[in-house]
């Protein structure tokens, strides 16, 4: 048995219950050409007459209604009510659990910060004063960029080289003006 | 309300499909049922009852594990109404409860037998004895289904619904949930191999015969 010959045999169980002039043309070839396919598809349909012969009108019949019997066995009404129970059961705890998984995505980060960020890296306190240490007042609008957390006293301040400007984007001649 | 006693004209079944044409009536019906009308429910049963039962013997041979599976699986689909899709048909969707509820039974079956097998059980234990009495065709008969058991199982739903029950591929396709190319290429593989063990057992009753072909 060739290669084809198992492919086509696989192909020819399809029709076994039809006619031989109506099988696709290559089957119809390959039986032409191929004694034992065609041997073998007489078998085919041989077998499955003797089963439908045999056990198609096996199955006897149901004589009476099962509905009778059937009724008395059913439940007098149906688990609607815990299904639906159920049904609101899952959607609070699915949406509770979003809830959940939603707060905890926030707390995460916030709890985090301070050792994530290279930035700080140790916690923010207060320095200790210095000697000769004077207080200034803690003005709000003061130009300090730290503001509030700016512990140098003015002194200190006008020690300080003067920053240098940022190129403004109009260039210098917009500056002069 | 005996539906039985009373069939509303809604269950006559055409002649040409296998669940017949009452898709829509059956769509009906079982809102009537969602809403908790039995009667509904029982119109249904006797619309199906025939052809479920039939496919369930088929598996069993056995006329008090027929009716026992078929209510079994009326009362399955009873509690899962709520679980079948309105937009697809009744049908397939409670001959798979029974089919897959049949097949459940029997592997359990064959596993207690397996077990049983040690407290001297006989290994054909489920066919009947065949008696010497029994006229030929019986005997025959008595060879087929044994030569039908010995192909597994996948195969042998798919022989036994498409070429006994003569449901299409579609409807078995549907039934067992499966592609309609599974369910051809599983029918093509059933039908040789029941070739193949029916001409092995032959060859080895009738060693002469089977050299004739």
């Amino acid at each position: 048995m060739t290669c084809q010959c198992s492919n086509l045999r696989h192909e020819l169980a399809h029709y076994v219950g039809q006619d031989e002039r109506t099988l696709p043309e290559n089957l119809r070839r390959q039986m032409s050409v191929c004694p034992e396919c065609r041997h073998y598809f007489k078998q085919l349909k041989t077998s499955m007459t003797l089963l439908q012969d045999h056990l198609g009108d096996d199955a006897s019949h149901l004589e009476a209604s099962l509905w009778p019997t059937l009724s008395k066995r059913m439940p007098g009404k149906r688990r609607v009510a815990r299904r639906r129970f159920a049904d609101r059961a899952s959607l609070v705890i699915s949406s509770s659990a979003i809830v959940l998984a939603g707060l905890a995505l926030f707390m995460v980060p916030m709890g985090e910060l301070p050792q994530s960020n290279p930035m700080i890296s140790h916690p923010v306190s207060f320095p200790s004063q210095p000697i000769g240490f004077q207080p200034r007042s803690m003005d709000p609008l003061s130009t300090s960029p730290l503001g509030f957390f700016d512990t140098r006293s003015q002194e200190d301040v006008r020690r300080l080289p003067p920053k240098p400007q940022p190129e403004s984007i109009f260039g210098r001649a917009y500056e002069s003006r | 309300m005996n539906p039985q006693s009373s069939p509303s004209s809604e269950t006559t079944t055409s002649e040409s499909g296998v669940y017949g044409t009452t898709t829509v009536s059956d769509a009906i019906l079982l809102e009537e049922c969602r809403l908790g009308q039995r009667a509904s429910f029982g119109k249904l049963v006797v619309r199906y009852e025939k052809r479920l039962w039939k496919v369930v013997y088929r598996f069993v041979r056995d006329r008090e594990l027929a009716d026992d599976l078929t209510q079994e699986s009326f009362l399955r689909a009873y509690e899962r109404l709520d679980q079948f899709d309105p937009s697809r048909r009744f049908g397939p969707w409670l001959f798979r409860i029974g089919v897959n509820l049949t097949l459940d039974y029997l592997r359990k079956r064959k596993r207690r037998g397996w077990m049983a097998m040690f407290s001297e059980m006989s290994h054909e234990k489920g066919i009947d004895p065949i008696d010497p009495q029994h006229e030929e065709s019986d005997d025959i008969k008595q060879e087929v289904r044994i030569v039908l058991d010995e192909i597994p199982e996948k195969y042998r739903t798919v022989l036994i619904l498409r070429d006994l029950e003569n449901f299409s591929t579609t409807e078995i396709s549907a039934i067992l949930d499966r592609k309609e190319a599974t369910i051809r290429w599983r029918l093509a593989e059933a039908r040789q191999l029941f070739q193949k063990h029916w001409y092995k057992r032959l060859a080895q009753q009738f060693p002469q015969e089977s050299i004739r072909g």
